[in-house]
């Protein structure tokens, strides 16, 4: 059994669809805009990834996330013909944390404690329930009529690389044809200012705020949006004519076992992880040709990275490109593995590698093959995508070109 | 829909329940008609019984960074991994039923706000903990448990009322697969959070709300070390009605593997089948329940004849999750 991919779907700062997204790594544009979507003017996080007000899906849900998902998995079922005949796809999904709304809560704490069970018709099922975990998964179900198992993958920063390596693995034990991706959304007061507290966002309200593999990187700009694929076994796909984009040949998946707030120093349980991939792919570590990394832009993560690729690729790392899209559209959490692998798809379908915005000087100790801001043009037959979750969940994923 | 099983074996067990952490004490208990429930001490809630875990679980490093629940879903796990390799050859597999916000963790920041978010961050935003992202964190457990077990393999943290049996699932494929050869599955969720009370007492028969955690270490049917197995089990993670398509397959590929003696849930089974109603000694307890039927029904099958048992469970719109335990003969 072979997984490929036949439908892509993407919703990123960039705007609705694959396409804006495509256009916005074509063109080494970046997206990281102050926020609109609440008064953000006196947090210390005050620039994001931000879906654009103007074209962001709504829905009943004031959990953006939840519009993302629905938008993402519409435009990925659409590209891949999808229709009744694969309803009993199963759905894996990655989804970052539900969110509470302020509006939620003025009204029922008003002495300084929250008096559960005052009005409980009239507001608290709403809220606890208005974004419980899996309403985005509930949603695209619905939307799209789906009838398989649902799966929902909350494996913070690491989620959406492994719904997608679950999906893969979905096909190749036997399932036809797998809903997958990730949807996430922080850019709301709890999430900015709860991550802000943390330290982990840089503080600076640039849009260079995101400088990945830059000496001068200060921490993460916090994103939002949507990637969902049609992963589907080859054979399926040409049955019913669907377009394969690519194939998901290799992953892997370990542990730091580390630090819940930092990743191992030496890079050897994520290097454990490609090894993985690669292993599963059949392949020498010389065969890859661009790597998507983690790359957050945090003082950390960058450098223990390069550490697990020098690791694995040893002396093929010199020539290695390597570019991290999150100083472009955000660092998407959740969603972030499986909007990363929706680059290396336009890597290997327009023979087009994406930059690395905001990339001025590089860090000596990141003594890999940085690519800059604008794309560089090349032909490659393998692609890695890593995702290095909070936490220390490490997962990539491999892709190869269809002829 | 074509349901596909991989059987594995369960070689250690520990859980945190309403009737307490002694398995054998418990299944007892359960067996002689006892329930974990009291009267809910809040009278505010129209949901009148609640069966909570008694106590505290133990202070730990961690304790600024998990909840109660998440510190019984530790203490569990890290008894029940004694004695294991900590390698890459360790996965670890996780469950959370929900991601319920720490209100409780934040009141201080959102007393004072306004219904518009005018001036949040000042008025109270910015008092919120630095870790309280950390305790929120739905894969928090996972990530410190992997720290102290040295589980280095393979691994995943799941989400929603079927997460339980997500987990186990994904850990016995990662077997199977050959990826890990050890595999510990954690699992825990409550019901006794204060927005869940207010929505369950909205509802006619919304049972006894109850809370658990509970771990497993599971091993290849082929591995040496499931010659001393507990018990052998298989889970199905699902969607749709209860009573639909879904779990109708999943209950066709079980029962085609050998005739069930036992079943925990509700569906229509022959109905010379024995049947037993584990929630009404542990109350709902979500995510957690594959975990906890696989314990509680191995213990009540090791007191009888009978061999094969299926636990049922449905949950939140959609969600389905069933399991089928062998014990030894």
């Amino acid at each position: 059994m072979t997984a490929v991919i036949t439908g892509v779907g993407v919703v990123s700062a960039f705007g609705v669809g694959r396409e804006r997204f495509f256009v916005g790594l074509r063109g080494g544009d970046h997206s990281i805009r102050p926020i609109e979507w609440f008064d953000a003017s006196k947090f210390p996080v005050r620039v994001a990834g931000e879906v654009p007000l103007a074209v962001a899906p709504v829905t009943a849900s004031r959990d953006r996330k939840v519009g993302f998902a629905l938008a993402a998995a519409s435009e990925a079922w659409r590209q891949a013909g999808c229709g009744d005949a694969e309803r009993d796809a199963p759905l894996v999904i990655a989804l970052g944390l539900e969110q509470a709304f302020l509006d939620d809560f003025a009204p029922i704490a008003p002495r300084g404690v929250i008096d559960w069970a005052a009005e409980p018709a009239a507001t608290l099922p709403a809220m606890r329930f208005r974004s419980p975990v899996d309403t985005a998964a509930r949603a695209v179900r619905r939307a799209l009529g789906l009838r398989g198992p649902t799966t929902i993958n909350v494996s913070a920063c690491a989620a959406g690389a492994l719904a997608i390596a679950e999906a893969a693995s979905l096909v190749a034990r036997g399932a036809r044809v797998v809903l997958c991706g990730g949807a996430d959304s922080m850019v709301n007061p709890l999430g900015i200012g709860g991550m802000a507290r943390l330290g982990a966002p840089s503080p600076r309200a640039e849009a260079d705020a995101c400088r990945p593999f830059d000496r001068d990187r200060d921490g993460l700009a916090i994103g939002e949006g949507a990637a969902m694929f049609i992963v589907e076994d080859l054979a399926s796909a040409r049955a019913r004519g669907a377009r394969p984009l690519a194939a998901i040949t290799g992953w892997g998946a370990t542990q730091d076992a580390y630090r819940a707030t930092a990743p191992r120093p030496d890079g050897s349980a994520a290097a454990a992880a490609i090894a993985r991939a690669l292993a599963r792919a059949g392949l020498a570590p010389e065969a890859i040709g661009y790597v998507n990394a983690h790359g957050t832009g945090t003082p950390l993560n960058d450098p223990a990275e390069c550490l697990a690729l020098a690791t694995v690729f040893g002396a093929h790392v010199a020539k290695l490109p390597v570019s991290s899209i999150k100083g472009a559209i955000g660092h998407l959490m959740a969603a972030a593995g499986a909007i990363e692998l929706a680059a290396c798809v336009l890597a290997l379908t327009e023979s087009l590698l994406p930059g690395t915005a905001h990339l001025r000087h590089r860090d000596p100790a990141c003594d890999v093959d940085v690519i800059g801001p604008s794309p560089r043009r090349a032909y490659v037959e393998h692609t890695l995508s890593n995702s290095f979750g909070f936490g220390g969940q490490n997962a990539s994923v491999i892709l190869r070109r269809m002829p | 829909m074509t349901v596909r099983i991989a059987p594995v074996a369960v070689i250690a067990w520990r859980w945190r329940t309403a009737l307490g952490a002694d398995i054998e004490a418990a299944i007892t208990r359960m067996l002689d008609g006892e329930s974990g429930a009291i009267a809910n001490p809040e009278p505010a809630y129209r949901v009148r019984a609640i069966a909570p875990i008694a106590g505290a679980p133990p202070r730990t490093r961690h304790d600024r960074f998990v909840r109660r629940l998440g510190a019984f879903a530790i203490d569990a796990a890290t008894q029940v991994a004694t004695g294991l390799a900590p390698d890459l050859r360790l996965g670890l597999y996780s469950a959370v039923g929900g991601l319920r916000a720490h209100w409780d963790d934040m009141l201080a920041a959102f007393v004072r706000q306004r219904d518009d978010g005018v001036d949040a961050w000042a008025l109270g935003l910015r008092e919120i903990h630095p870790f309280w992202m950390l305790r929120h964190l739905s894969n928090n457990v996972h990530a410190l448990l992997a720290a102290d077990l040295g589980a280095r393999g393979d691994g995943a943290t799941y989400g929603g009322a079927s997460a339980g049996a997500q987990a186990i699932a994904a850990a016995a494929w990662a077997l199977h697969a050959g990826a890990i050869d050890t595999a510990i599955v954690v699992a825990h969720d409550s019901l006794l959070e204060p927005e869940t009370l207010v929505e369950l007492g909205e509802r006619e028969a919304a049972g006894v709300p109850g809370e658990a955690a509970a771990a497993l270490v599971l091993v290849r049917p082929d591995d040496p070390r499931a010659q001393d197995r507990l018990a052998s089990v298989a889970a199905f993670a699902g969607a749709g009605e209860p009573t639909g398509d879904a779990m109708r397959d999943a209950i066709d590929a079980f029962t085609a593997m050998g005739p069930i003696d036992l079943v925990d849930g509700d569906h229509p089974l022959p109905a010379a089948t024995a049947r037993i109603a584990i929630t009404a000694s542990f109350g709902q307890i979500g995510a957690v329940t594959p975990l906890v039927q696989t314990i509680a029904l191995a213990g009540i099958l090791k007191r009888t004849r009978a061999r094969v048992a299926l636990g049922l469970a449905a949950g939140e719109p959609d969600i389905l999750t069933a399991i089928r335990i062998e014990v030894p003969a």
